[in-house]
């Protein structure tokens, strides 16, 4: 059990300041959604964490100094899924699954690792395309490969950047309650979402950014929405009686 | 895990047959019967021409093949791009210039030992100016396109200091480096040539695993723990040393370096890592065969090796490309 | 393109010199120039050394012949300017120059004298005769000509029944068969050419290790000029190692390049060679 610690975490590209300096204390379990406009820098935040882009400031994930770390030291900590895909070769499914386990060198050959791949199509819903060329797969079939890719090696810590996002509704519920299951066992989650409607029901945290700035970090219940959404957002948020999230027309 | 077995096992005796073949072949066509003259010790010149004069010529078609089929498949995996290779890339005609230097300016004299130093030189430069452009390059017609520069510069290079040399016949010279020929080879032109091929086998070995993490895009790769500027210098050392011993050998062979790792990569399920020894053992077998077509067929004086490898890999090099144009993604 | 200009200018500038401006009277045409490296070899062999205007630079790959007897002589690049600024009489070509100069110096009124490579033996005399009288050398070609069919003569005189083998070798990765002109000189010195097809073809290494030959030639290897190829079979050690117990003679290139006199030096090396072989070993 450890926290994801950020501590004045910025990110500079020559004269441009993309993300300013940033602090927030992340919990085991805790699932936090990164809500804002485009362009507001929830993507390089995710980047940030992850060490994909140089940093200001600290992060710590537990004792650990991330950008102390090693590419395979890091990536066995830190799981993330950028927001677009693509593959290369025509290999199948579960041959780019198993790339998940590229930093822990020969797991994923074992029998153990079978196993873990096999658990995490399913996860995905996407078992019955294991042997499937990623180029016969759809926008969302491949989201979801890419996102079992990255959840097979069971890193504690997880940046999702939109994953849902080429998935349709149903779908959508099915796989953020099966992330929120994941949430469960002690692994942490930072998701990036557009859908407000989806964080209301599924985060426990929601850090709104604006402009490169953190504009607001709460948890997530609909005072928080009411206060934030409409400002950051441009619209109104509803609610309907039973309490889910709508924004008018 | 056993289908990779079979694959080396199926190519494995594909090249040893072609070796036999080769080594029964003398200038007159396909001659068996050497192998009864030279056991049975009736005939010593039997022996003399199957280890001195034909036995070269065939390990040096394997070594040549191998290297370039190998570092064809290590330039797709690190580019991403199926079109790459040390031909097509400039990579040879690089690895031809720094020989040509070496022997114009007579610092090899004699002796294979400059010439390949100056062909692995030149190779290793064309391999680092191609990583540097990959790492920001997506487009395939891009990368291609320097590689294109990159010969043609190396090319009219060569044209200017050959113009130095006091031989009239040194642009005959300079067509020879760039067909390629294992004609004439000794065991000590190859001694020369088996260690930096050896090396650069390994050193490109080492990042295998690598190059199968990089399919999935540079940013996703650099997540799950991608060492992005060791893999490109595995690569870049890697296929420098063996492209450049084996253009030192045999002068710029071209297309093999495409064709080999295309033809394996179905069965290897397209994963790069997996397909580059077998891609390389693949390029031994093709330039065994190319070798026995340019003595077998009825021609005058002998083909080139370059030239029977272009003509079967340069319609193969534009169906791969039509292909590529027609699929999604580019 | 540029070419052509000049010339145009060239024929312009000496046109207006000979029929605008009365008073000068022309500048009269003077001495030989070569075009190249086997012009080089007639005009040095032929022409008396003040009347050479001035010989390619090719000469100076010639160590044999060409440069020594080229000391002190300008060069000239074949272009039609630098050989038209000399005002030669007589241009003595080959291959030298771009298509087309023997017209370009012909419309200046230079006399050019164009040289046939021989292709037979019989062909060198009457060659050596007509360029001779070309150039108004017709004494000296007479001597040089003297000069090589005595050689041939000399050689004729002791044909053995059964000649020896023989095999030419030079830098090239080719050999040659009976009917080329070095076929010729090794036939005329009593020598059988190991290579048995007509026309070149290459060396038959795997052969010669069954059966080496009897005696070999060596031409070409005088001058770096002449390395051609570096996977020559030529080079091959299995190849060197053999020949290295085989009588050989050894020419320079100047004596087979360029089917002329010269090749009678080939002639009297290989009688020399044969009569070491005849006597009794």
């Amino acid at each position: 059990m450890t926290d994801l610690i950020l501590d004045g975490l910025s990110v500079t590209r020559g004269a441009r300041t993309l993300l300013h300096p940033l602090s927030a204390r992340i919990g085991a379990g805790e699932i936090v959604a990164v809500v804002g406009p485009n362009g507001a820098g929830k993507s390089t935040l995710l980047r940030a964490i992850a060490q994909l882009v140089p940093i200001g400031g600290r992060a710590h994930f537990g004792a650990a100094a991330l950008p102390a770390l090693s590419p395979h030291h890091r990536a066995r900590l830190v799981g993330y899924l950028p927001q677009s895909h693509q593959v290369a070769w025509p290999m199948p499914v579960r041959e780019m699954v198993k790339l998940g386990f590229y930093a822990y060198g020969a797991a994923g050959s074992g029998a153990a690792g079978s196993a873990d791949i096999d658990a995490m199509l399913a996860l995905c819903d996407i078992s019955h395309l294991a042997d499937r060329s990623v180029e016969a797969l759809s926008g969302g079939e491949l989201a979801m490969a890419a996102l079992a890719r990255v959840l097979v090696a069971r890193s504690p810590l997880l940046l999702l950047d939109e994953p849902v996002a080429a998935l349709d509704i149903g779908r959508q519920y099915q796989l953020l309650e099966r992330l929120a299951a994941l949430a469960g066992q002690g692994r942490t989650l930072l998701i990036v979402l557009h859908d407000l409607g989806l964080v209301s029901q599924f985060a426990s945290r929601i850090l709104w950014l604006g402009d490169g700035h953190l504009v607001a970090d709460t948890p997530c219940n609909a005072a928080a929405i009411d206060t934030h959404a409409g400002p950051l957002m441009g619209r109104t948020p509803q609610w309907t009686p039973d309490g889910t999230l709508y924004f008018q027309r | 895990m056993t289908s990779s077995i079979r694959l080396a096992v199926i190519l494995l005796a594909m090249i040893a047959l072609l070796a036999l073949a080769s080594l029964s072949t003398g200038p007159t066509g396909f001659d068996p019967a050497i192998w009864q003259a030279a056991m049975g010790r009736t005939d010593p010149a039997a022996r003399i021409i199957l280890t001195e004069l034909r036995l070269p010529r065939t390990l040096a078609a394997l070594l040549v093949g191998f290297a370039l089929g190998l570092s064809g498949a290590a330039l797709q995996g690190l580019t991403r791009n199926p079109l790459a290779e040390p031909g097509v890339l400039g990579v040879s005609a690089c690895a031809t210039l720094g020989a040509t230097l070496m022997l114009y300016f007579g610092i090899a004299a004699a002796s294979p030992l400059g010439v390949a130093g100056g062909a692995i030189a030149g190779a290793l430069l064309a391999t680092a100016v191609l990583a540097a452009f990959a790492h920001r390059l997506t487009g395939v017609a891009t990368l291609i396109l320097v590689g294109v520069g990159l010969s043609s510069f190396a090319g009219a290079l060569m044209a200017l200091l050959l113009n130095f040399a006091p031989n009239p016949f040194s642009l005959s010279d300079l067509v020879n480096w760039s067909l390629g020929s294992v004609a004439n080879r000794s065991l000590h032109d190859l001694a020369y040539a088996l260690p930096p091929v050896l090396l650069g086998t390994l050193v490109i070995l080492r990042a295998r695993s690598a190059l199968t993490l990089l399919s999935i895009g540079d940013l996703a790769a650099l997540a799950h723990g991608l060492d992005y500027r060791r893999t490109r210098l595995l690569i870049i050392v890697g296929t420098g040393l063996a492209v450049g011993a084996a253009v030192a050998l045999a002068g710029a062979v071209g297309f093999v370096g495409i064709v080999a790792p295309h033809l394996v990569r179905p069965w290897v399920r397209h994963d790069p890592g997996r397909a580059l020894i077998p891609a390389a053992m693949l390029g031994a077998a093709m330039l065994l065969v190319a070798d026995l077509m340019v003595r077998l067929l009825p021609t005058g004086t002998e083909l080139r090796l370059g030239v029977v490898a272009a003509l079967v890999g340069a319609p193969l090099f534009m169906l791969i490309a039509w292909r590529r144009g027609v699929s999604a993604h580019d | 393109m540029t070419r052509r200009c000049a010339s145009t200018l060239a024929a312009l500038a000496l046109a207006g010199c000979s029929s605008t401006s009365p008073p000068s009277p022309p500048v009269p045409l003077q001495g030989v120039v070569s075009l190249d490296y086997c012009a080089d070899q007639m005009v040095l062999g032929l022409v008396p050394r003040a009347d050479i205007r001035g010989i390619s630079p090719e000469a100076d790959s010639d160590a044999s012949f060409s440069t020594p007897r080229a000391r002190g002589i300008a060069r000239v690049r074949p272009s039609l300017e630098e050989i038209a600024a000399l005002r030669p009489r007589y241009a003595v070509r080959m291959y030298g120059g771009a298509p087309g100069i023997d017209r370009q110096l012909a419309a200046l009124g230079i006399t050019v004298i164009q040289l046939n490579f021989a292709t037979k033996l019989a062909d060198i005399a009457p060659e050596l005769q007509r360029v001779g009288a070309a150039l108004d050398a017709a004494p000296h070609a007479a001597r040089l000509r003297q000069d090589f069919l005595a050689k041939v003569a000399a050689a004729q005189r002791t044909v053995p029944n059964r000649p020896p083998s023989l095999l030419y070798i030079t830098p090239g990765d080719v050999t040659t068969g009976p009917d080329s002109l070095v076929g010729e000189v090794i036939r005329a010195a009593g020598f059988r050419p190991i290579r048995k097809e007509t026309g070149w073809g290459s060396i038959p290494v795997e052969a010669m290790v069954r059966r080496p030959p009897d005696a070999a030639l060596r031409a070409f290897f005088d001058s770096p000029r002449y390395r051609q190829d570096r996977w020559s079979s030529s080079a091959h050690p299995r190849l060197q190692q053999l020949l290295a117990g085989v009588p050989a003679a050894t020419v320079p290139g100047s004596a087979l390049g360029c089917g002329n006199w010269l090749a009678g030096d080939a002639i009297a090396a290989l009688t020399r060679l044969r009569q070491n072989i005849d006597t009794p070993s």
